[in-house]
């Protein structure tokens, strides 16, 4: 019988009716549990409820597994990532009194190397267009490689395929995450614009390289190396693109084969 | 100027084999224990978002926030439950923000929806035969969200009624309430579907 068919219910129902979980789980006190079963023995609305609800209580119970949708692997990565990119997680473990030090850290440090660059631009004498690049591209890349870069392989196809539905401009990325020497850890939106920017994240050398792929045409074909921060960038265009390469590693003959790999390859 | 903004939407895959070595920085027991719980959070999630992109969503900003607060995590205390907090307090949130009410509790609706499917039928002989797992998951999607959240976590979660209180944010009177009324309501389609179905 329904709720609603049965009411009006009589007080004695309406108190029994707020025991039934705890009685159907098993978790009633005993006076409670006396009072409702003297009441049940009596009333056959209140023992259609009750069955009602045990019965779809243990068919709950009883598929439980079934119902649990497990979580697709591409999310179970993220969050790992997650707790790999926060310290103050992973180092929960081993000193609790770090970690909100350490967190309040987080942010100032951020806040710092971006004042930093915009000191640069104006007091230090970076005025051009390169240099101003070349500074807000290192900020960027050392922003991301201390806390956003992602543990694994970045999958090419899949990178492409998402920035091109997100961005409506296409990425060519090699077929396979390690490609010339660099390997391909994440795809980004930079933070130095909204979209118009790609960041490719790669390892080189053991060293984290960023790749910034900008869909237009701002500078001259000849690349230009610029040093800002202990950093070294590396920029030019190419057909309808703009590239520009970020590095801690200093300019030398593998800097230049990365440059020329990637001229060659046209992301 | 430049402006610092995260974009958490990187698209990357393990290198290892599922079942290989953890990520680094993974293998501390706190983080472990919340990672372990992911399948929970995101069958969670589905059932109050109904949306696998907004369950993704709503799961990332969980451990996001869990990592980030794991300082305020009393240890001995029940991870999960705390885990579960934040998802709730997330979805809350995410609701505000699109102008939806986060959990709809309409008792005309029940009281309807009760009536409606109300059955003279034996409930054990009913239910004890083989029930289709589409059926049910599809019953316990059309409750109303209220009931649906109450009986998902007091029957599939197994929390408390104190946890599930202190989750939800409301007395234990009301989770109880919701449970019970939320599994008779459960019955009752179940009913339904069967009787469609004979």
């Amino acid at each position: 019988m329904s709720d609603a068919v049965r009411d009006p219910r009589t007080p004695e129902c309406r108190a029994c009716e707020a025991l039934l979980a705890s009685y159907v789980d098993g978790e009633a006190l005993a006076c409670d549990c006396e009072r409702l079963e003297k009441h049940l023995e009596a009333c056959g609305g209140c023992r259609d409820w009750l069955g009602r609800e045990r019965a779809a209580r243990e068919a709950l119970r009883a598929r439980r597994g079934a119902l649990r949708d497990g979580a697709p692997e591409r999310l179970k990565m993220r969050c790992a990532a997650y707790a790999a990119r926060n310290p103050a997680a992973t180092d929960r473990g081993r000193s609790l009194e770090r970690a909100p030090i350490y967190r309040r850290w987080v942010p100032v440090s951020i806040a710092a190397t971006v004042l930093l660059a915009v000191a640069a631009v104006f007091a230090l004498g970076v005025n051009s267009k390169v240099e101003a690049l070349a500074v807000q591209a290192t900020v960027d890349h050392m922003k991301c490689s201390r806390f956003n870069t992602p543990p694994g392989l970045a999958d090419p196809a899949a990178a492409a395929r998402q920035w091109q539905a997100r961005f409506g401009w296409p990425l060519r990325l090699p077929a396979t995450a390690e490609d010339g020497g660099l390997t391909l850890r994440g795809v980004r939106r930079c933070a130095l614009t909204d979209g118009r920017v790609a960041h490719l994240i790669y390892s080189w050398m053991g060293e984290p390289l960023s790749v910034y792929v900008l869909p237009r045409q701002t500078l001259g074909v000849t690349a230009q190396y610029v040093r800002s921060f202990q950093h070294e960038s590396v920029m030019w265009s190419q057909s309808d693109r703009t590239y520009i390469i970020v590095t801690a590693r200093p300019r030398d003959a593998a800097l230049d084969g990365v440059v020329a790999h990637v001229r060659a390859a046209r992301y | 100027m430049v402006s610092v903004r995260r974009d958490f939407s990187m698209v990357f895959r393990r290198r290892s084999a599922p079942g290989g070595a953890p990520a680094p920085g993974a293998d501390d027991p706190f983080t472990v224990e919340a990672l372990s719980y992911v399948d929970s959070l995101y069958g969670t999630a589905l059932r109050l978002t109904r949306r696998a992109a907004d369950a993704e969503d709503l799961v990332q900003d969980t451990y996001l926030k869990a990592f980030r607060a794991s300082s305020q995590f009393q240890r001995g205390t029940n991870l999960k439950a705390w885990l579960f907090t934040i998802l709730h307090n997330t979805f809350r949130n995410m609701r505000r923000h699109d102008g939806r009410n986060p959990i709809d509790v309409d008792s005309d609706v029940v009281e309807q929806a009760e009536a409606a499917g109300g059955q003279q039928q034996n409930p054990e002989l009913l239910l004890t035969r083989a029930t289709l797992d589409a059926d049910l998951q599809s019953a316990l999607d059309d409750l109303p969200g209220a009931f649906r959240q109450a009986v998902w976590l007091r029957d599939v979660e197994e929390f408390t009624y104190a946890e599930i209180a202190a989750m939800i944010d409301v007395p234990i009177g009301t989770v109880m309430s919701r449970i019970s009324r939320g599994r008779r309501m459960l019955f009752d389609r179940l009913s339904k579907v069967r009787a469609g179905a004979a």
